[in-house]
């Protein structure tokens, strides 16, 4: 193999030696892709040339610049961040907690329920899954729940929030594969309301047979009179849930697009702030408390500070928080745009084709190698990493894919997307290293140990594994209800 | 932070940098605004504002988003808001960190924006001299704005490395409080 051969595994093999130098993953991706332009051009100005980079520009004002579907990231995180931060995820747990507090496992249930429509909030996952510890786990350890089967359901909930819609890494996903983000998130409602299924159905069991897990609380826990219950359901449970229904109905209903349903979640999540913020304590609606909730309060009111004063700082904050995290993923994804365009010039993708076709593999092999990569990368990386690296230089592959009848070749991008998501999440929960696990581990409280979090997590893991081999199996499970709403 | 002999450039710097990004913070605040306008007059039947069309409308949102991102990826570094992967790093000493950091700084960071800040110059001013306008004629004119929004990106983006450079050596000489530290080297995600 000549160097010139070679070049495009040095570079994948230099990436992944300086990702974990711990430099920010933007700039090694940019770095390491601008420095193997610069040795193509001393080795073999064939490969690549300094107006070659006359393209880059033009790459990232195409892609990201002017890319109306991507505009929705930034809102779907505004959106997330803003109903955690106005107290409204708060709320939202107390009242499913209430709402459950008879059946076994209750507390754990509401986790998982919240998980689930607050999916939007749980776009990145170490933000999530920190957010949902801070918020449920001492709530569960004062409640006396086992530390396993709390930690496990918090992990395993706050994940789950890149499979269901709306999820950020779905947009970023079709946009890389040049599919439609609303047929991707029709087609992740069914595997994703499954998954979370299965949570639920593993936390009923296993608290029905052994009730010591999940001690329930008094039967008294929440208001006193039925006028109260109503209260609390109209003012914490049925704001948000219109709200992701709204969202997810006009994506659904193919009324609208990502990016419109996209602001309509942002501006009502300004609302239903301002609805909790203002006008109810302005009307002076008591606030709900009672033993044994949930706890998180940015939303508490300061010294000196009025209920207007209070919406505005929230709003402020909230603003620039997501303003981050989005120059956050798109700095990734600029540094992703700069490394992928280099190793394409110099002939990455012929190689990693050659690779493919000289295994032999056939399209089921193909997909399992893949399968394996991206698990195996999940132990380190984030999906905004993964996507972004992986899926470029694969694309074209992935693309080729046939499976003769089990999948009709159109909707094969689809059922991958998916069959990649619910195998990130996966990896993500994954001991030793699943990630989630760690950031878990770091805001827990201290009589919670990793290997509480490691045997909570492993039955999760195997929800995780029949839902993946489910779909792989049954392709219709994502297929079936883009083709009845979309077509 | 601590007083040091470096720490008046990197702190004004950084003062230039959250200047900008609450600047640019607007953007999402305007992005919000403007696709919700979209979504009343497309689908409520709410009359447009006279001259305004659909196209300039969705094209505003495209610029807002690129004004958004651009503002905030330098000030992004010096909050810590970009990932990194520490699970190596966090076995190496303080010292080896901060060596690290300054290596990643001048072999990566610098370059590629310098490379970006070049590149992206001519293609602005390329722009700007012909005149270009979108590329469906009833929209927005006037290109070479939200092509500068990749010059000012990379050039904050280098602003941002400068400060974070003079941070590290500041660390590397022991002149920094432990919790200046995380400012220079992160930590978790």
């Amino acid at each position: 193999m000549t160097l010139v051969e070679a070049l495009p595994l040095l570079m994948f093999a230099a990436l992944a030696v300086f990702l974990f130098s711990g430099f920010p993953v933007a700039f090694v991706l940019g770095g390491v892709g601008l420095s193997f332009a610069f040795i193509a051009i001393l080795v073999d100005p064939w490969l690549f040339d300094w107006p070659q980079f006359n393209a880059i520009p033009a790459r990232i004002y195409g892609a990201i610049s002017t890319n109306l579907i991507l505009t929705a990231i930034p809102m779907f995180i505004f959106m997330g961040t803003m109903l955690e931060k106005s107290g409204i995820a708060r709320d939202l747990l107390n009242c499913l907690q209430v709402l459950l507090r008879r059946v076994p496992g209750g507390l754990a249930l509401s986790v998982v329920m919240m998980g689930t429509i607050l999916a939007a909030t749980t776009g990145i996952i170490g933000a999530s899954v920190i957010m949902m510890s801070l918020l449920a786990l001492p709530v569960m350890m004062k409640r006396n729940y086992s530390p396993s089967l709390a930690s496990g359901t918090i992990a395993a909930s706050g994940t789950l929030g890149i499979l269901i819609p709306p999820s950020i890494m779905l947009v970023i996903m079709a946009d890389l594969l040049s599919k439609s983000v609303g047929n991707l998130f029709v087609a992740a409602i069914i595997p994703g309301f499954m998954l979370a299924f299965f949570y639920m159905i593993y936390i009923v069991t296993r608290c029905y047979f052994n009730p010591a897990l999940a001690p329930k609380p008094e039967a008294s826990m929440g208001p006193k009179t039925t006028a109260g219950y109503i209260g609390m359901i109209i003012r914490s449970f049925v704001p948000p849930v219109l709200l992701i229904i709204m969202v997810l109905g006009s994506i659904l209903g193919g009324l609208a697009t990502p990016t419109e349903a996209a602001s309509v979640g942002a501006f009502g999540a300004i609302l239903l702030a301002v609805l909790n913020l203002i006008i109810l304590p302005g009307l002076r609606v008591p606030e709900m408390h009672f033993e044994g909730e949930a706890q998180l309060e940015d939303d508490k009111l300061q010294d000196g500070e009025g209920l207007i004063g209070r919406f505005w700082r929230i709003f402020k904050d909230v603003v620039m928080r997501s303003a981050l995290t989005n120059a956050m993923i798109f700095g990734i994804f600029i540094g992703a745009t700069l490394f992928s365009y280099v190793f394409r010039q110099i002939g990455g993708e012929e190689v990693v084709i050659h690779i493919f076709d000289s295994w032999g593999l056939g399209s089921w092999g193909i997909l399992f190698a893949l399968m394996v990569l991206v698990f195996l990368l999940g132990f380190f990386f984030d999906w905004i990493e993964i996507t972004l690296i992986v899926l470029p230089v694969f694309a074209p592959i992935i693309t080729k894919l046939d499976f003769g009848d089990h999948v009709a070749a159109i909707d094969t991008v689809y059922w991958f997307a998916i069959l990649m998501a619910i195998n990130l999440q996966t990896s993500f929960l994954t001991p030793p290293f699943g990630f989630a696990l760690f950031y878990l581990k770091a805001v827990a409280p201290p009589e919670i140990k990793i290997q509480h979090i490691y045997a909570g997590i492993i039955p999760f893991v195997m929800l995780q594994l029949t839902g993946l081999s489910l779909v792989m199996f049954f392709p219709e499970l994502a297929l079936w209800l883009p083709r009845l709403l979309l077509d | 932070m601590n007083k040091t002999a470096l720490s008046p450039i990197y702190n004004s710097i950084d003062g230039l940098l959250a200047w900008v990004a609450r600047l640019g913070a607007i953007a999402m605040v305007a992005l919000v605004a403007i696709t919700m306008y979209d979504v009343l007059t497309r689908y409520f039947s709410i009359p447009k504002f006279p001259g305004l069309n659909s196209t300039m409308v969705q094209e505003s949102e495209y610029w807002a988003h690129g004004i958004l991102f651009a503002l905030l990826m330098g000030y992004g570094l010096t909050r810590q808001v970009h990932v990194r992967i520490d699970l190596v790093r966090d076995m190496m000493p303080k010292k080896v960190k901060y060596a690290m950091e300054i290596f990643g700084i001048l072999v990566f960071l610098v370059p590629f924006s310098y490379i970006g800040l070049i590149y992206c110059y001519d293609y602005a001013v390329k722009s700007f001299v012909d005149g270009e306008v979108s590329p469906s004629t009833i929209g927005l004119s006037n290109i070479w704005i939200l092509k500068s929004t990749l010059v000012a990106m990379f050039g904050l983006l280098i602003l941002a490395g400068v400060s974070q450079f003079l941070k590290a050596v500041d660390g590397l000489l022991g002149n920094l409080t432990v919790q200046d530290e995380e400012h220079v080297l992160g930590g978790g995600h």
